[in-house]
């Protein structure tokens, strides 16, 4: 069985926020404006924060999206089973079945499951440029990032139907994909030569917030050296 | 006597609104299609993403005038074809639809899955009319019941998205 992990290279990263523009638009993610991110509605999957590291006179900017925890703390409280450590490793979210009671989102240590304020509605003219793999999910329940789960269920059709087994180049995020500094890496960590699992146990890896024991499966490399 | 007053009221009311509010609606198909008359042809022909794509799909009328040139007869008029066969969009109804949260894929199974047609959608091939609601109705017992038997992924993830 695999487990899906990500590499984030800071060193390489420039915070050019072409991964949250994609994620936006490869999930179905709705518009924000600055009244919404005033009021903290801001619809983001992945966002740039600032972290401060260890040896770095200046904060960095960190993308920081669903950390996929081995040990989430999220799925513990959710009272209806909503969402779960799917087998490969995935912390799913069941939009059908979520209530939107946000203990969740609370529990969250790295705030990156947010609620949805909003009906899915899209501006007349990008009505065509919606994702038919990925649902809109209904206002009133908890999302995040599945490290684009679709895409891996599309992959594996894809490798079924050519009759052979899924290859690392098959399933990637779309964040992954597009991001132009190639700072991000993904893969399976259970395979040991993959390059996540190199690049994840390498002297520059570290977790965020690892000290919380929550086994994150998105792994930072430390910058500079 | 007297106590049965309220409850007859109560049973005629909610009747009454029955009728009203929910008046029985098949869903009615534009033309009434014979798929039995159309044994020889192969499902794919007419729908193209059966075993290729996310979608069957229903054909449209570019479809049909490949076979019939002139009114196939039946119980469609001579007028009503050419309406149709001068391109006229056909509104047809789909009858098997799941919500917008799960993922299906007609070419995994009907592929690599190589179910049969009638293993989902019984036996709408030998119909001679349009069903006028769903010949199987999918839920997601359905689906897990066959995902169980056949030990194809019950993950919630899976069919969720
Ligand atoms: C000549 C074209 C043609 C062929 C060949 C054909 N179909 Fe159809 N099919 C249609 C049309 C038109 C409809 C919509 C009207 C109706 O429901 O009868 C339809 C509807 C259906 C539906 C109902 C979809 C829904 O909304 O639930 C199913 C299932 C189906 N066909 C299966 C098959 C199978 C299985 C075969 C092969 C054995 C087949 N069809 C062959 C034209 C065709
Ligand atoms: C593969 C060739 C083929 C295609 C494509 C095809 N048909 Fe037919 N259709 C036939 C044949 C052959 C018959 C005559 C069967 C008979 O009379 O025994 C027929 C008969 C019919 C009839 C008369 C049925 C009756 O009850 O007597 C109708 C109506 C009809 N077709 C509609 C359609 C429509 C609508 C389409 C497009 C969705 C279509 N057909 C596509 C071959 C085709
Ligand atoms: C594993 C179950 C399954 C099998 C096998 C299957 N279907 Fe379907 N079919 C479905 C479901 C579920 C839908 C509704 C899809 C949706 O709403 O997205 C559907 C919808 C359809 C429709 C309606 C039009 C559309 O595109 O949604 C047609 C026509 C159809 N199927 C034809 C076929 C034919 C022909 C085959 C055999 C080659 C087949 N199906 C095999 C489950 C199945
Ligand atoms: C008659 C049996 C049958 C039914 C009914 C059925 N499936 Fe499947 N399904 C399968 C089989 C077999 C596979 C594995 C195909 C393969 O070998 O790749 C599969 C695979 C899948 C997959 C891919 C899972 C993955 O992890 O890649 C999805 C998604 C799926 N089915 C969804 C559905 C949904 C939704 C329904 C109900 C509408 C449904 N299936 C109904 C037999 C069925
Ligand atoms: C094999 C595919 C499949 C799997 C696996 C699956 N579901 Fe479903 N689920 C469906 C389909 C299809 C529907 C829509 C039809 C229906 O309402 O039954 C659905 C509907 C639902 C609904 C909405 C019911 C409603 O009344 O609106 C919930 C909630 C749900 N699923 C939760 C889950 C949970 C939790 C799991 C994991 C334990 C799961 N599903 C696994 C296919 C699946």
């Amino acid at each position: 069985m695999s487990r899906w992990g990500l590499v984030i290279d800071l060193d390489r990263c420039t915070g050019c926020q072409a991964c949250v523009v994609a994620c936006k638009h490869e999930n179905n993610l709705p518009f924000s404006t600055p009244e919404t991110a005033d009021v903290g509605r801001l619809m983001t999957w992945i966002q740039l924060v600032a972290a401060d590291l260890p040896g770095r006179p200046m904060p960095s900017s960190l993308p920081l999206m669903c950390q996929q925890c081995d040990r989430p703390p999220c799925t513990d409280v959710c009272p209806t089973s909503a969402t779960y450590l799917n087998p490969e490793g995935i912390v799913a979210q069941i939009y059908p079945r979520c209530i939107g009671c946000r203990y969740c989102t609370n529990a969250c240590p790295y705030a990156v499951k947010i609620f949805n304020w909003t009906e899915p509605e899209w501006p007349e003219s990008m009505a065509g440029m919606r994702n038919p793999d990925v649902s809109a999910r209904p206002k009133g329940v908890v999302e995040k990032c599945t490290f684009c789960h679709h895409r891996l269920i599309a992959a594996r059709e894809r490798a079924r139907v050519a009759g052979r087994e899924l290859a690392p180049e098959d399933y990637v995020p779309a964040c992954v994909q597009i991001c132009p500094a190639e700072a991000m890496t993904f893969g399976d960590l259970s395979d040991p030569h993959s390059d996540v699992a190199a690049l994840a146990s390498g002297p520059r890896a570290f977790r965020w917030m690892e000290e919380l024991g929550t086994q994150p499966k998105v792994v930072y490399l430390r910058e500079g050296e | 006597m007297r106590r049965y007053v309220f409850p007859v009221i109560v049973a005629v009311l909610v009747a009454v609104g029955w009728v009203l509010v929910l008046p029985p609606a098949p869903m009615a198909q534009p033309i009434a299609f014979n798929h039995a008359k159309h044994a020889s042809a192969a499902c794919v022909l007419c729908h193209q993403g059966a075993t290729t794509g996310v979608r069957a799909g229903i054909p449209q009328a570019d479809t049909c005038t490949r076979c019939h040139a002139t009114a196939p007869g039946g119980k469609i008029s001579e007028a009503a074809w050419t309406g149709i066969a001068s391109g006229r969009r056909i509104a047809w109804q789909r009858l098997t639809r799941l919500p917008d949260h799960v993922a299906f894929s007609h070419r995994r199974h009907t592929g690599p899955g190589q179910l049969a047609c009638a293993s989902c959608h019984g036996d709408v091939a030998q119909r001679t009319a349009p069903p006028d609601r769903a010949p199987v109705r999918l839920v997601m017992t359905t689906c897990l019941s066959c995902h169980t038997r056949e030990g194809a992924s019950e993950d919630c993830a899976g069919c969720h998205r």
